[in-house]
């Protein structure tokens, strides 16, 4: 029977090797070699050596850039709980009912989208010669065309479209797994709707919305294309500027330095978003123990 | 019989199969060898596969990989891909150039390795044969006739109070915004090392500004559709825009002609040097110089190169007396400077 379990347990790292494997070569190598880079004194791409911590410094005292540190995990926080109030209800839906193969190729048909494309698209709606403010010239609820592209509200609607689909996604993987049964039995407990969705769908459906906002959240932080192109000179988010530093200032200890500041707030959250997303049983494993 | 006159005739066909293969080794010098290059996407990396690729092929056997992206990231993955150079002619520009040859990525060539380089403007050529130039750009103004109905003539124009809303400029992550920047500074009294008056002037336009972005292909779109209309933009680009019947008309600005160039620079450590040299030689070509004018109005770099008179007026920078004219940015000093104009427009600008 021992022996049984062993084997057991080699086969099973046999079948993760491969994985565990590409992550360490793919994501932990680069990673690695990114924080070395961060920990070079110079300012440029080339002939590094020595170690410092002054890329870091300046990182974390500099208000230009703990400022949009700081306006990036806003508008990341802002854009999760927006994609999660619209999400869940979409997600629900589409988890219930029929056609959910249909429903899931129109909740991914977006992402198939290049994301250049997707700009562009938002740029012929909320451009002055756009359609939103030909509709509202019409109206006669404007009198002049008005700039609605190159703002915080643009680039946050835009982000939130973009990523909807992941937080649709993830509900409507773990709402498709709650048994009806439990929402049947919660009405014939004399449970509301109200009483049903808080207290049984919601608890339920918990892992689900935590992974689709960490999914969005991580998304978010990291945006760039998105604040670069549409943001116009008013939004800079902390990826953007991050680029500046490895593809024009060609500064890579300061743009490495950067981007792991930006790692670890991303993943400070997810880590947040875990604990919160704990189910009741995980929770009382936890105090047991 | 027949079955030995079949015998016969194989044989024959064998031998002269065999006699052929060699002879047309020795036709091809460099038969089998595979070059990769980084370009551009899009039109002009259609021009570089007619008139470079092609030829090329043709002519020794060399095929030409054509890697689309931005020059400063086929510059990062040539650095990062040394000691195996992912790149076998690596196309760089004026800040890249720089980098490139002070971290020993790129060697220098000669005119007797590359014959054409005695044919390319001496004032193109700031470091030597480290790169060799093989089109020019420059940033103009450009207007929509239909809205604006003053024609612009300088950079300072673009804070004009009719263009409220409706001004697209290139912002200091890209070479246009750089170039921007030294000449406004200069037109008022500053210079690269006082930028000061510069960007005085970038705040008097901060108002009329839609967008300042670092992305050509945004401005490109931005003109198109009318959203605005005035700019800043590579002449290029505006006059594609103009024959596709957008109403532009693009101006050169009373400030300095400034601009960026284009090079092609040999990779250190490149395993097929010889068949590199003859990249570099059809790059710099009059025939590509001149096709590269035709199709996306840059400035030839070969002073061999005479334009069409259709065209003659329209691609920047053209001739010998236009090119003498535009003084020579100080790179260097840019690449010193630039960390600190960036931060400055990211506390400034916004």
């Amino acid at each position: 029977m021992k022996r049984l379990a062993w084997s057991r347990e080699v086969y099973f790292a046999g079948l993760l090797s491969p994985a565990v494997l590409s992550v360490l070569l793919i994501l932990s190598l680069p990673i690695a070699w990114l924080v070395r880079i961060s920990l070079y004194p110079q300012d440029q791409s080339y002939d590094l050596s020595g170690f410092s911590a002054v890329h870091y410094i300046k990182a974390l005292t500099d208000d230009l850039y703990l400022e949009s540190l700081a306006r990036t995990t806003l508008y990341s926080l802002i854009v999760t709980v927006g994609t999660a109030i619209i999400g869940f209800p979409l997600g629900y839906a589409a988890a219930r009912g029929r056609f959910r193969r249909w429903k899931i190729f129109f909740i991914v048909l977006p992402l198939t989208l290049s994301l250049i494309v997707n700009i562009f698209g938002w740029i012929m709606i909320l451009g002055q010669n756009g359609l939103l403010n030909s509709v509202l010239l019409s109206l006669h609820l404007l009198d002049q065309p008005r700039q609605f592209l190159f703002g915080v509200g643009t680039v946050l609607l835009v982000l939130g479209h973009t990523y909807l689909p992941f937080q649709i996604l993830s509900v409507m993987s773990v709402v498709a797994q709650i048994d009806p049964m439990l929402e049947e039995a919660s009405a014939s407990l004399r449970g509301n709707r109200w009483v049903t969705f808080r207290r049984v769908i919601i608890p339920l459906a918990r892992p689900g919305i935590v992974a689709g906002s960490t999914i969005v959240f991580i998304l978010t932080i990291s945006a760039f294309i998105i604040p670069q192109l549409i943001g116009g000179t008013s939004v800079q988010m902390y990826a953007v500027l991050v680029f500046q530093q490895m593809m024009t200032v060609l500064n890579w200890p300061f743009g490495a330095s950067l981007s792991l500041v930006l790692l670890a707030v991303a993943l400070t959250f997810a880590a947040l978003f875990r604990i919160a997303g704990r189910t009741p049983e995980e929770q009382t494993g936890a105090l047991a123990k | 019989m027949s079955l030995s006159r079949f015998g016969i005739c194989a044989t024959a066909l064998c031998a002269l199969a065999l006699a052929h293969a060699p002879a047309r080794a020795q036709q091809k010098e460099f038969e089998g060898t595979k070059l990769v290059v980084n370009g551009f996407g899009g039109n002009l990396d259609d021009v570089l596969v007619e008139s470079v690729s092609k030829p090329l092929k043709e002519q020794y056997g060399i095929t030409v990989e054509i890697v689309p992206g931005s020059v400063a990231s086929a510059y990062a993955k040539a650095m990062t891909s040394r000691a195996n150079p992912a790149f076998d002619v690596l196309v760089t520009d004026d800040i890249t150039l720089r980098s490139a040859a002070k971290a020993g990525l790129i060697e220098e060539v000669s005119a007797a390795d590359v014959p054409n380089m005695a044919q390319l403007y001496s004032n193109f050529m700031p470091l030597a044969g480290y790169g060799l130039p093989f089109f020019a750009s420059v940033c103009a103004l450009a207007y929509n006739t239909e809205h604006v109905k003053t024609p612009l003539h300088a950079l300072s124009d673009l804070a004009r109070p009719d263009l409220k809303g409706r001004v697209g400029i290139f912002n200091l992550e890209s070479i246009g915004g750089v170039v921007s920047l030294i000449s406004l500074a200069e037109a008022n009294g500053g210079s690269i090392e006082n930028v000061e008056p510069g960007f005085a002037k970038f705040k008097e336009i901060k108002p009329n500004l839609a967008t300042a972005t670092s992305a050509p292909a945004e401005m490109y779109n931005l003109l198109q559709r009318g959203e605005i209309w005035a700019s800043w933009f590579w002449s290029g680009r505006v006059n594609a825009l103009i024959d596709q019947g957008v109403p532009l008309a693009l101006a050169v600005p009373k400030e300095h002609l400034r601009g960026n160039l284009d090079f092609a620079s040999l990779v250190k450590g490149t395993k097929s040097r010889g068949a590199a040299l003859k990249l570099m030689h059809q790059i710099t070509s009059a025939q590509t110089s001149l096709a590269i004018a035709r199709s996306v109005y840059f400035g030839p770099t070969n002073k061999t190169v005479t334009l069409p008179p259709e065209i003659e007026k329209r691609v920047l920078p053209y001739g010998a007396e236009m090119i003498a004219s535009m003084p020579p940015v100080d790179w260097d000093t840019v690449v010193a400077k630039r960390s600190g104009w960036i931060e400055r427009w990211n506390r400034e600008m916004r």
